[in-house]
């Protein structure tokens, strides 16, 4: 071979080589630099949003509603279909579900469907058995469910969310905006084996995170408040029973039950009566537990004294063609010895002492026939019918508690505003908001409504239903060793068609505690016990329980300590 | 001679210029960097994702067990255990706690401000003694 043929052959493959690299350089430049479709799977992911979490007063340290990641069990029914394996897969999903095998094969059968869910919120150790099963056309979605660790504890306040992810109840209905959180978008890639590259990662808009909702519920007190609740619906073979336990200067709820309950987790198996709270959605008569509306308000107009001295009519008084009777004949009463003993027709006679605008503003005033505007949903407003529709003997009979309808909370906000010398708190539930990161989204502050009555009116309403716990009152029963209880018993015919029922009561007890610088205001409703029926027989043992629970709970002085101390 | 050994040296030359060999072992250079850049990319975006994935299943684990413990703590939980083990436990009477106050918020700054480097024992005893 010649010298020159050598260079020519060098040259060549000198030329050759570089063409080669310019060619292997250019297409590696265009794999990474250029539009790559035809190489990888593009696709986009929504970023569900945790759900935030309900914690009691205490923060974190009591979770009662969080959300937990799940597995659904998901099927392509085409290809379980065009492989003709229905029968396989529906007795292999049926066996570990535990569901019948003919429900599973219909949702199954169905060639022209590429998504059927079997079953939500699959256990692990049922979701290792079908993956283990290896099933053509079975896969598993990720899913988050809300859970309630505790059941049906708290459920009226807590609430539930449905399957849809929304709140439809309670907490979780109000703040539903705060708690869900705002989804975010995942733009990507994904190579050969199906997995995402993180470098091909195109838009990555993480989630946001719900907040998280904290109440003012002490879990403790709703613990001895439904322990209580429940022992009473046994014992009086109630209907249903109902308390709240509210801090008199603030307006914050401690404690809010209601019986039946239901368990949030199994929502759909409950019934619509189980959901409702009763301490916020019925309204019932309040009965004597109004005498002390009425009284407060003809003591602030000063149309009466705590020593007037009324006639009782020995326990049978006509008045507009209608008789009123007492459960006990009285003759002569104070006004302060006819509250202590529940007369009707000394409450009926102070009620004709004012003026009926007067009774009515009063009884607007401490938020009778409008919503207290609590942060819960199904709140009722009442009755309080406007003056114009009153009838004659309409002040005597709404100075009984009948005519007039409330709810627990309204008929505690009364009982609240004279231990809180006469400022009516709004209600609420929830104390704040923090975001993740733990900055405050909502503080919730104490908010006064009104004023119904003067601190001097409140300070001798006080003095009086501290009498109501004292030998020869009707509330005895709700007295607590070593603390002053104030309070008012009721014991309401229930209203049916053409007058009231002999034999269905509603029994009640409302008060607060200390009686000389209350803390606590609570009330307790009995729908319908049997066979005692009396509202200091029944309620106010209730109220003592859940009161004097509360008190030493809550490490708050004794009157003796404090006595002690002056 | 000279002259075909002039002819040969150019030939030699041109068989490798300085340039072209330049240019190719910068390219080739270019190249593996970028390669190599592109594999710690790679492996770089694998570990975040696998954190990622691991991080995920932190998050659920957390989730589970802030369940069950929300569980175990709750007081009805508490009860039942309680029961189970024949245990009784009830909140103190009123007259069976003994409450100690605590000193006034003013002493304990005026001590405080007397001498915070000394013991708070120390600091106790003195202020009694005084």
């Amino acid at each position: 071979m010649s010298r020159r043929d050598g260079t020519c052959r060098f040259a060549l493959s000198s030329g050759f080589l570089l063409v080669s690299l310019v060619g292997l350089g250019a297409r590696l430049a265009f794999l990474h630099l250029g539009p790559n479709e035809g190489v990888s799977r593009r696709f986009e992911k929504r970023l569900n949003a945790g759900r935030g979490g309900i914690f009691d007063c205490h923060g974190r340290e009591n979770m009662l509603a969080l959300s937990l990641a799940m597995k659904s069990v998901c099927v392509d029914p085409s290809m379980v279909v065009s492989n003709g394996c229905v029968a396989r897969v529906a007795c292999g999903l049926g066996d570990v579900l535990g569901r019948p095998v003919d429900q599973v094969a219909v949702a199954i059968n169905k060639p022209d469907r590429r998504y059927a869910r079997i079953a939500r919120f699959v256990p692990a150790a049922a979701r290792e058995r079908i993956c283990a099963m290896k099933l053509p056309g079975v896969f598993l979605q990720d899913a988050m469910a809300r859970v309630y660790p505790q059941g049906p504890f708290l459920c009226h306040v807590l609430g539930f969310v449905n399957h849809e992810g929304r709140g439809s109840a309670g907490v979780e209905q109000v703040m539903d905006n705060y708690l869900r959180g705002c989804p975010g978008l995942l733009e990507s890639r994904l190579n050969a084996r199906r997995q995402e590259v993180y470098v091909w990662r195109g838009r990555h808009i993480p989630a946001l995170e719900g907040a998280d909702v904290h109440l003012t519920i002490d879990q403790n007190i709703q613990h001895v408040v439904e322990g209580a609740l429940d022992a009473a619906v046994r014992e009086h073979h109630a209907r249903g029973a109902w308390a709240v336990v509210q801090q008199v200067r603030t307006g914050a709820i401690l404690a809010m039950g209601s019986r039946p309950a239901y368990d949030p987790n199994v929502f759909r198996v409950s019934s619509d009566a189980q959901r409702m709270n009763r301490a916020i959605g019925y309204v019932y008569e309040p009965g004597s537990t109004l005498k002390a509306a009425v009284i407060a308000a003809a003591l602030n107009e000063g149309v009466v004294t705590t020593n007037a001295v009324l006639h009782c009519e020995h326990g049978e008084w006509r008045y507009g063609g209608r008789i009123l009777h007492d459960f006990h004949p009285y003759g002569e009463l104070t006004v302060a010895d006819g509250l202590k003993k529940s007369s009707n027709i000394l409450a009926a006679k102070v009620a004709l002492h004012l003026p009926r605008k007067a009774l009515h503003g009063y009884l607007s005033a401490f938020g009778l026939g409008k919503r207290s505007r609590i942060d819960l949903p199904g709140e009722q407003s009442g009755i309080l019918h406007p003056v114009s529709r009153w009838s004659d003997i309409s002040p005597t009979r709404m100075a009984i508690g009948q005519g007039v309808a409330v709810t627990a909370l309204q008929m505690l906000g009364v009982i609240s505003a004279m231990a809180n010398d006469g400022f009516l708190m709004r209600p609420y539930v929830i104390k704040e908001v923090r975001g993740k990161d733990g900055s405050v989204l909502v503080k919730t502050i104490p908010r006064s409504l009104g004023r119904p009555i003067t601190f001097e009116t409140a300070a001798t309403m006080r003095a009086l239903l501290r009498r109501v716990t004292e030998k020869g009152g009707t509330g005895r029963r709700a007295r607590i060793a070593g603390y002053t209880v104030a309070g008012k018993t009721g014991t309401a015919q229930k209203p049916v068609p053409g007058g009231y029922s002999s034999t269905n009561y509603m029994a009640s007890f409302v008060g607060f505690v200390p009686a000389e610088e209350p803390q606590i205001a609570v009330i307790v409703v009995v729908d319908d016990p049997q066979p005692v029926h009396v509202g200091g027989r029944v309620a106010a043992p209730v109220f003592s329980l859940i009161a004097g629970e509360t008190m030493r709970y809550l490490d708050v002085y004794s009157t003796t300590e404090r006595m002690a101390s002056l | 001679m000279a002259r075909r050994n002039r002819k040969r040296a150019r030939r030699e030359g041109v068989a490798f210029p300085v340039p072209f060999v330049g240019i190719i072992v910068l390219v080739v250079s270019l190249g593996l960097v970028y390669v190599w850049l592109d594999c710690q990319c790679n492996a770089l975006g694998k570990a975040i994702k696998t954190l990622e994935i691991e991080q995920q299943d932190l998050q659920k684990k957390a989730g589970r067990a802030q369940f069950r413990w929300a569980q175990l703590k709750s007081p009805q939980n508490l009860d039942a255990v309680l029961a189970r083990y024949s245990m009784e436990m009830h909140v103190p009477q009123w007259n069976q706690v003994v409450k100690l106050d605590r000193p006034a918020l003013s002493d304990t700054r005026l001590v405080r401000s007397r001498s915070h480097v000394r013991a708070y024992a120390g600091i106790e005893r003195d202020g009694r003694d005084e």
